[in-house]
């Protein structure tokens, strides 16, 4: 019985006699995370913990999301991994079906620079999951099979996807923030080029994206560390190296954009700080935080007579980061005040007891949001691709790294770093809604 | 070779120990309520739940609504001037509250350090809720908003539809009343609904997460917050399914149909629960295209419900306009029902959806606030805490013929729910 049982039972054994643990014996949380390289090149990234007998495992990669060449495939990435996970390997079955027939999910997301493909399944099979998903994506299988199930399933995603105000219009703000590399175009591109893409396209894809040295495994939930041990080397003779991140060149003065979406909108979009600069990043987390965060940020609130539907978000991305708002549906206009209004305020420094609520109330949501596997395996995993692991929260515990800096913020700091980046001139997008009708297939 | 060996080494460098067992629950008594404590040390936070005995079977026709008015004005009772739900979120934590058929659920989660002050407040709103008008206006908006985002919802319509006509009494009426059942309710009703069933006998308090001295107690502040007493026993009853599937139709602003059909289903405990969890895995399965990723609701054809939140439970299919016509959908469901109950599944077909139903049930309740969810629930009904364990084995144990018998008996009879475009003809 390792020590963390032994704790267990004490304090259940604590309950039953007692009935009541003494005054003052809050322990600390543990954290249990450890890192270190995978056999074929690459990192791993592992962390335990006990609220549900399953484990997230995930796959990250640096991965242009519109293709390594020159000529953009918006979605590229998307159906590279949509293919991979729906071809069978040489030897077993295609790794999406492998995962349902454990009653597991897996999904795949993509991003400007990098893509996940990440299943929760019960515990007790995250070592076969491990070695499947490796199988599956450490020495990738296209077939043309794969690739017409990817097909379907990724070209549904975007048909789906330009119903999504906020989508429409974060694509639309990042395409002006940047002068080039993926973050110009769509994660997802209209469903219609989906099926353009040939198989010779993807397999050129993925065969340089999805190996081992590229890649960052993740796991985490109620497992053993060794479970990194059933994940396969991959090809011996695959690129040792990893794809280093894109440089992103921002553009200094965005020009206003005009575009069409499913209802009317309104998109404002900053450069923000790179990953590295850890204290203006979470500054600008706690920000979006008060702001933006769905049922208590003072903005959601105050939008509610609108009818408007407003989010907002810092992007954690390598260098340089992003501040991204959008306003969709509803009185528009009316919402939009509301937003510079808000954006306003925080140029100056909030007052004590309000920025003291706010950066409790901050540090909680954060909690929260990496309390399950899964949300601690997305956090993890984007940090680590991102270049600075030791700053995912929750990695350091609650008294270093990420949850320290939240904790040191201050009202003058977070509004200078505010006025450092909103003060610069930013990307404004305005939708015009058309006419759209979803169809029934 | 060299990755092979790394690969070995690699083994022997991470020989960690892990804790594999199961997590047990440890229950107490506080004066004449339950408490249930399941501790996870690797949890950098910690949640509280309380189920009172005061959902919506403590609800007459003409009182639907008020079990969710009054959850709500405790959320609402003001601490420092500013709402008890504000007044925690200020503090770093969260309040929450559900209304189900039989109880009303409230969930309290902060990091431990700080959820004592947190129950405390908490604590003093049950014992002593503020009812004044400005708590009720208050409550009343945000009611009402739950209202319109469960109207503009057709699975959460067509569920209520169905429960409606499944469950006897207050059990079947909507979760949050109506537009105009709510506008009638005064001051006194929510207090008589109050004093009358915000009693602590029968009362469950479930503490989850990183459970430290400070956490334990402020569970037991909250377990004797609520007045002395026990509300009377309600019996939850459903009604018998017709022969000929009974129809019920609305009409919501929606740009596709859907087609539901609800079904009685064992309930936790009952010898058959793990046999149908092997039924709701194969519903859940059988009607989806095959794809290279688990699909989104949107893209799934038929979704299944089980609603075990209720005793007797009961099990709802929907039918995806935006992926299938809607009468051939029901067509097909039909065809498959006959089947599962005609003959018993073959050998390959059994694994199958036990192996799905196994990881899917270890997958449901994953979040703190599920786990504290299912273990109230187990309880809330009569089973025990650790119920979860019960239930994988009985997933494990089922055999073709319990399965066949399950669906016999429980997936022949149902009633049709359909949710149809306003103003667009009828579905045949």
């Amino acid at each position: 019985m390792t020590g963390r049982c032994l704790a267990k039972a004490a304090l259940a054994a604590a309950f039953t006699v007692a009935g009541l643990l003494p005054a003052g014996a809050a322990a600390p949380p543990t954290v249990n995370l450890s890192s270190g390289a995978l056999p074929g090149g690459g990192q791993y990234v592992i962390s335990h913990t006990d609220i549900a007998p399953v484990a997230a495992i995930a796959l990250w990669y640096r991965a242009p999301s519109s293709g390594f060449d020159p000529a953009a495939v918006p979605g590229l990435a998307h159906l590279a991994a949509a293919t991979v996970a729906g071809s069978a390997p040489i030897t077993g079955t295609p790794l999406g079906r492998y995962v349902s027939e454990l009653g597991g999910r897996i999904a795949i997301s993509s991003y400007p620079d990098s893509i996940a493909i990440s299943a929760l399944v019960p515990a007790e099979n995250a070592a076969n999951v491990v070695h499947a998903m490796t199988v599956s994506f450490f020495a990738p299988v296209v077939s043309a099979d794969g690739l017409k199930l990817a097909v379907r399933d990724v070209g549904e995603e975007a048909f789906f996807r330009q119903f999504n105000s906020e989508q429409t219009i974060d694509d639309a703000l990042d395409g002006a923030l940047f002068s080039d590399g993926p973050a110009r175009f769509p994660s997802l591109g209209p469903s219609a080029d989906v099926s353009k893409v040939t198989l010779d396209q993807v397999k050129a894809y993925a065969e340089r994206a999805f190996r081992p040295a590229n890649a960052v495994l993740v796991v985490t939930g109620a497992v053993d560390a060794s479970v990194i041990a059933t994940a396969v080397p991959g090809h011996v003779d695959a690129e040792a190296r990893p794809e280093p991140p894109l440089e992103a060149h921002f553009v200094a003065q965005p020009q206003p954009v005009a575009t069409t979406g499913a209802e009317s909108g309104q998109g404002l979009g900053w450069v923000g700080p790179a990953i590295r600069d850890e204290r203006e990043a979470t500054a600008l987390d706690f920000i979006s935080d008060y702001l933006f965060r769905s049922d208590t940020g003072s903005v959601q609130r105050a939008v509610g007579a609108t009818k408007s539907n407003v989010s907002g978000k810092f992007v954690t991305y390598h260098d340089p980061g992003v501040l991204l708002v959008t306003i969709s549906g509803g009185d528009v206009p009316a919402a939009r005040k509301i937003v510079d209004d808000a954006l306003a305020a925080i140029r100056k420094p909030l007052d004590k007891s309000t920025f003291g609520a706010a950066r409790q109330a901050f540090m909680y949501h954060m909690l929260s949001d990496i309390q399950t596997p899964a949300g601690m395996a997305d956090t993890l995993g984007w940090y680590t691709i991102e270049g600075n692991q030791a700053y995912a929260p929750g990695a350091g515990g609650l008294d270093s790294g990420y949850f320290a800096i939240a904790g040191s913020l201050t009202p003058g700091f977070v509004a200078a770093t505010v006025n450092k980046y909103l003060g610069r001139p930013g990307a404004v997008v305005a939708v015009d809604a058309k006419k759209t009708e979803k169809t029934t297939k | 070779m060299v990755r092979t060996a790394a690969a070995a080494a690699l083994v022997m460098a991470l020989g960690v120990s892990v804790c594999a067992a199961p997590a047990k629950t440890t229950a107490l008594d506080v004066g004449s309520a339950k408490l249930y404590l399941q501790s996870d040390d690797t949890a950098m936070l910690a949640g509280l739940e309380l189920f009172v005995s005061a959902g919506l079977n403590r609800e007459s026709v003409q009182q639907n609504g008020l079990a969710a008015l009054a959850a709500q004005t405790i959320l609402e009772s003001p601490v420092n001037g500013v709402a008890l739900g504000d007044a925690v979120a200020a503090r770093g934590g969260s309040l929450t509250y559900a209304i189900g058929p039989q109880y009303a659920r409230f969930y309290l989660e902060a990091p431990p350090a700080g959820i004592g002050m947190l129950a405390n407040l908490v604590s003093k709103a049950l014992a002593a809720p503020t009812l004044n008008a400005a708590t009720l206006t208050a409550a009343r908006i945000a009611v009402m908003a739950r209202i319109t985002d469960d109207e503009n919802n057709p699975v959460a319509v067509g569920v209520a539809m169905l429960r409606q006509s499944y469950y006897d009494g207050g059990a079947g009426l909507p979760t949050n009343g109506t537009t105009a059942t709510l506008a009638n309710f005064g001051l006194d009703d929510v207090k008589g609904f109050i004093a009358a069933h915000y009693r602590r006998g029968g009362a469950i308090v479930t503490v989850v997460g990183h459970i430290t001295a400070p956490v334990a107690a402020a569970a037991r502040e909250l377990a004797s917050a609520l007045p002395d007493g026990t509300d009377d026993v309600v019996l939850t009853t459903s009604r018998a399914f017709a022969a000929t599937p009974k129809r019920i139709v609305t009409q919501r602003d929606i740009g596709v149909p859907y087609v539901m059909l609800g079904f009685a289903a064992p309930s936790i405990g009952d010898k058959d629960f793990g046999a149908m969890l092997v039924l709701r895995s194969l519903l859940s399965d059988v009607f989806d295209r095959q794809s290279a990723t688990t699909l989104p609701a949107y893209s799934r054809t038929v979704g299944v419900l089980y609603n075990y939140d209720t005793k007797p439970a009961s099990l709802t299919m929907y039918i995806n306009g935006q992926q299938v016509e809607p009468t051939a959908g029901l067509s097909t469901v039909d065809e498959v029902l006959k089947d599962i109950s005609g003959k018993a599944l073959t050998p390959a077909l059994l694994k199958r959806y036990k192996s799905i139903a196994h990881g899917e049930w270890q997958t449901e309740s994953v979040s703190l606030a599920d786990q504290a969810w299912s273990i109230s629930n187990f309880v809330e009904q009569g089973a025990d805490p650790d119920y979860a364990q019960t239930a994988l084995a009985a997933i494990d144990a089922a055999t073709a013929p319990d399965v066949l018998r399950v669906a016999q008996a429980y997936l022949q009879k149902f009633t049709v729910a359909l949710i149809v475009p306003r103003g667009k003809s009828q579905i045949n």
